[in-house]
């Protein structure tokens, strides 16, 4: 089943073309890389898809609907959640609550409940708390949880954001570099967590630019280049590319 | 020792603005510059009620507290806009706005010369005239008004709060409806400090526009800020804090046209070396920057 | 009043008004678009380089100097040097140490009204709280321009705006100093790159735009009162005329200054003169939420995220 579908986001930003006519769609329990040198407009098509920015022509439909257009939030209680390149997680609260905050409460965000009937909200936030921490423990960091997120190391951190990126209970990943800039032994751990993302039928779409690793887990890729789709299929296909090669050879970008 | 009580009623009013200015600055990061605007409509709101149809002083808690909340829904718009300073300057207008009409539309409140005569409370026929009687009542208010907030704070909605303040766009990718929380801190917010307004107009039995001015929004707001953003505790220290120390002035013999000025340049003085040296203040939970 | 004489007399009045919200709006802006946050202590200077003002005016004609003209000239200039230095001083205290520290734009302007409260109330301590007058000369009839009416001091006013609003724009547009203010506002790293010294710059700046500001308090003070809080209002209206007119554009403050001088008259022609304020902060959060860069401004706020 194809879990999303996106046609022809075109892009601009002070008369530069930030995205032109990018087409592709996505299976459901897939992972898929979109790679592409700097500039190339990985990111705004995130964003778009994220609904923080809105296009200027193109759609795209998640399971069947339209979400471009739609407010974040709106986009992200469908069954959509991504995580950011820098990390943006709240800085000045503790792991734990990181978490929290990914969790919906049925009772703990009602205003009325919460006044009224602080019994069963305080029940709701045990459970919501232990399974908080089966999260944390997931990623490696149940002993951090008293821990303010800004004293985590950046693999920590990135640790936390997949975990709590996790606890929205998702079926959407959209995950911008989740593996740019930590150590080996992280890498592994984040690779770990995609490949059991998947395996629950979920679906990631990855911005990266290791390639070597992008081939290893991707089922698909989809590259981009000067805002343009050049090339989209299976890992070995399109990294045998000539146009592909090009792009990251031809003096641009990172490979 | 009555006045002394007298200034404890008086800091047990500011304590409930600043703990419900503090639920909008303090925990959802929102910097409202206007907050003597909501208990003005408050004030006036029961003040009128009293004088003009003779309702009780309770019904006017309730009218007063619901006006008050419908404007903070009005006010609420501009922060689902605005960012950092502009949305600052908007508040501060609105405030602005809100003291204007008091003070322009005569016919309904007199305008400058204010609202004499205001009615107490009364519980079982019992006037409450007598300070120290006014103080249980205010206190009775103050308990009240911290629970309710404290559990909001507490809870995971407070939680939300925070994470509203610390990255707006994080939490959104997390399923928040920002809009939501927004404008139901700022009709909670606005409801409480329309509530001590009504208390102030029963108890000092006169009101004019001049108590609603943007200078009162910023004291309010530096007592939120000195006794800590984000913390309930702090909101009543600073507004005790702020309120008592005043009056030392007046225990040194100084005459008034030289305490009022030097009061507020304290005030200004204080507002300074906060944002200086210590800009989440003294309880302060987090690093306002 | 005929209609028409009433619509020339409300323009001449709007004109009036107008160019003293003007020389604050440019005042305003320019250290705004210096520094990038509300400078709202912009008001307390305004009213000490009046105060300022009025203290040498008072002291000269007490020493005997009988030619008002000459007194209200050097009164002037000491009012307009005593803002400027007051502007460098709070800046030097204030915000040089916020921007050090990487300080938000609302804790700049959190600090900036501490220091304005600090400075309306300072002055009243000193002078007290009633209301002076610099008008030490008679009242003369005004002169009949265009089935309008205008007198001597509203002649000054016009003139000494706009030929200070000239300056300023020949010393931006011209200079190398104008230059350099314009490169720092726009991107600062930038400018420090290609030698010019930000912090210099700022501080002429503030001292500039305080100058104009104190100019504006005297100018307006030769034709009303003194008081301690003169300043709140005036700068609320200089925001508010800054905004309207595009916050980021020195043409944009001046065309807000001349447009609420505008608003103000003809509006209260139908309506109460004490909705004035009201109306000009209603037109003000309309714009901020409709339209926040203004007439002819540019977005000057970069993308905060």
């Amino acid at each position: 089943m194809k879990i999303l579908e996106v046609k022809g986001f075109t892009k601009e930003f002070d008369g530069i073309k930030a995205l032109k006519e990018v087409s592709f769609s996505v299976e459901n329990g897939t992972i898929n890389a979109l790679i592409g040198p700097n500039g190339a407009g990985k990111t705004t098509v995130l964003n778009i898809l994220s609904g923080f920015l809105k296009p200027e022509k193109g759609e795209a439909y998640y399971k069947g609907k339209k979400i471009t257009g739609l407010p974040p939030f709106k986009i992200s209680t469908m069954g959509v959640v991504r995580t950011f390149q820098n990390t943006r997680l709240f800085l000045q609260i503790t792991v734990l609550e990181n978490v929290l905050m990914a969790m919906r409460y049925r009772n703990g965000e009602n205003l009325l409940d919460v006044i009224l009937r602080r019994d069963k909200v305080l029940k709701e936030d045990k459970e919501k708390i232990n399974k908080a921490m089966d999260y944390l423990s997931l990623v490696g960091l149940a002993e951090k949880k008293d821990e303010l997120a800004e004293n985590l190391s950046y693999g920590q951190r990135k640790l936390l954001e997949l975990a709590r990126a996790l606890a929205t209970e998702s079926e959407l990943f959209l995950l911008d570099e989740p593996l740019a800039g930590v150590f080996p032994e992280t890498r592994k751990k984040i690779i770990a967590l995609m490949k059991k993302i998947k395996k629950e039928r979920k679906t990631i779409i990855f911005i990266e630019h290791i390639v070597g690793i992008v081939s290893d887990i991707s089922d698909r890729i989809i590259v981009l280049r000067h805002g343009e789709k050049i090339a989209d299929g299976k890992p070995y296909e399109v990294l045998k590319d000539r146009r592909v090669i090009e792009a990251y050879l031809g003096g641009e970008g990172d490979t | 020792m009555e006045y002394f009580i007298h200034i404890l009623v008086i800091a047990g009013i500011y304590i409930i603005l600043t703990m419900s200015l503090n639920l909008i600055v303090g925990y959802t990061g929102l910097p409202a510059l206007g907050h003597a605007a909501f208990s003005c409509i408050g004030a006036y709101t029961s003040a009128i009620l009293a004088l003009r149809l003779g309702l009780s002083p309770w019904i006017g808690i309730l009218a007063g507290i619901f006006l008050a909340v419908i404007t903070g829904l009005i006010s609420s718009f501009p922060a689902l806009r605005l960012k950092g300073d502009y949305l600052a300057l908007a508040t501060l207008g609105f405030n602005v706005i809100v003291y204007g009409i008091a003070k322009n539309w005569v016919s309904l409140t007199r305008g400058p010369m204010g609202l004499p005569g205001i009615p107490s409370f009364s519980i079982f026929g019992f006037s409450i005239t007598e300070t120290w009687k006014y103080l249980i009542l205010v206190l009775f208010f103050d308990i009240i008004s911290f629970i309710f907030l404290w559990r909001i704070t507490s809870s995971p909605f407070g939680r939300l709060l925070k994470g509203i303040r610390e990255d707006e766009k994080a939490i959104q990718i997390l399923g928040v409806n920002t809009v939501k929380y927004k404008v139901v801190v700022f009709m909670v917010g606005a409801g409480f400090a329309g509530l001590s307004g009504v208390l102030y107009a029963h108890y000092i039995t006169f009101i004019d526009p001049s108590s609603f001015t943007v200078m009162e929004s910023i004291t309010i707001l530096l007592m939120v800020i000195f006794g800590g953003m984000a913390n309930l505790y702090g909101s009543i220290i600073g507004a005790i804090s702020l309120v008592v120390l005043p009056e030392v002035l007046r225990f040194l013999g100084l005459p008034s046209s030289v305490a009022a000025p030097l009061r507020q340049m304290i005030y200004g003085l204080l507002l300074v070396i906060l944002m200086l040296k210590r800009p989440q203040g003294i309880l302060g939970e987090y690093r306002f920057r | 009043m005929d209609g028409e004489k009433m619509w020339m007399q409300l323009t001449l009045n709007g004109i009036i008004a107008g160019s003293i919200y003007a020389l604050v709006a440019l005042g305003f802006v320019l250290i705004y678009r210096t520094v990038r946050f509300f400078h709202l202590a912009h008001g307390g200077v305004y009213t000490a380089g009046t105060y300022a003002a009025y203290s040498t005016y008072m002291v000269l004609l007490k020493a005997g100097s009988n030619s008002i003209v000459l007194n209200l000239f050097f009164a002037t200039i000491v009012g307009m040097i005593v803002a400027g230095i007051l502007g460098v001083f709070i800046d030097r205290i204030v915000y040089y140490p916020l921007r050090k520290s990487f300080a938000s734009d609302l804790i700049h302007l959190l600090a900036s009204f501490g220091v304005f409260v600090f400075i309306q109330n300072f002055i009243q301590l000193i002078y007290g709280a009633q209301i002076l007058t610099m008008r030490t000369w008679p009242v003369k009839e005004g002169h009949h321009i265009l089935s309008a009416v205008i007198t001597n001091v509203q002649i000054v006013i016009i003139i000494t705006s706009i030929a200070v609003m000239s300056v300023l724009w020949f010393f931006v547009k011209k200079t190398k100093f104008g230059k350099a203010i314009r490169a720092v506002s726009d991107d600062p790293v930038g400018a420090s790159v290609v030698g010019i010294n930000p912090e210099k710059t700022i501080t002429i700046v503030f001292f500039i735009g305080s100058a104009l500001a104190g100019l504006a308090g005297t100018l307006v003070s030769l034709e009303t009162n003194i008081e301690p809080s003169m300043g709140f209002n005036a700068i609320l209206k200089g925001i508010i005329a800054a905004i309207i007119g595009g916050i980021g554009s020195f043409p944009g403050a001046v065309l807000g200054g001349f447009l609420l001088g505008f608003a103000e008259n003809f509006g209260i022609w139908k309506i109460q003169a004490g909705w004035k304020d009201t109306i000009a902060f209603v037109i003000l959060i309309l714009f901020l939420l409709f339209k926040p860069d203004g007439i002819l401004g540019t977005k000057i706020k970069m993308e905060k995220d």
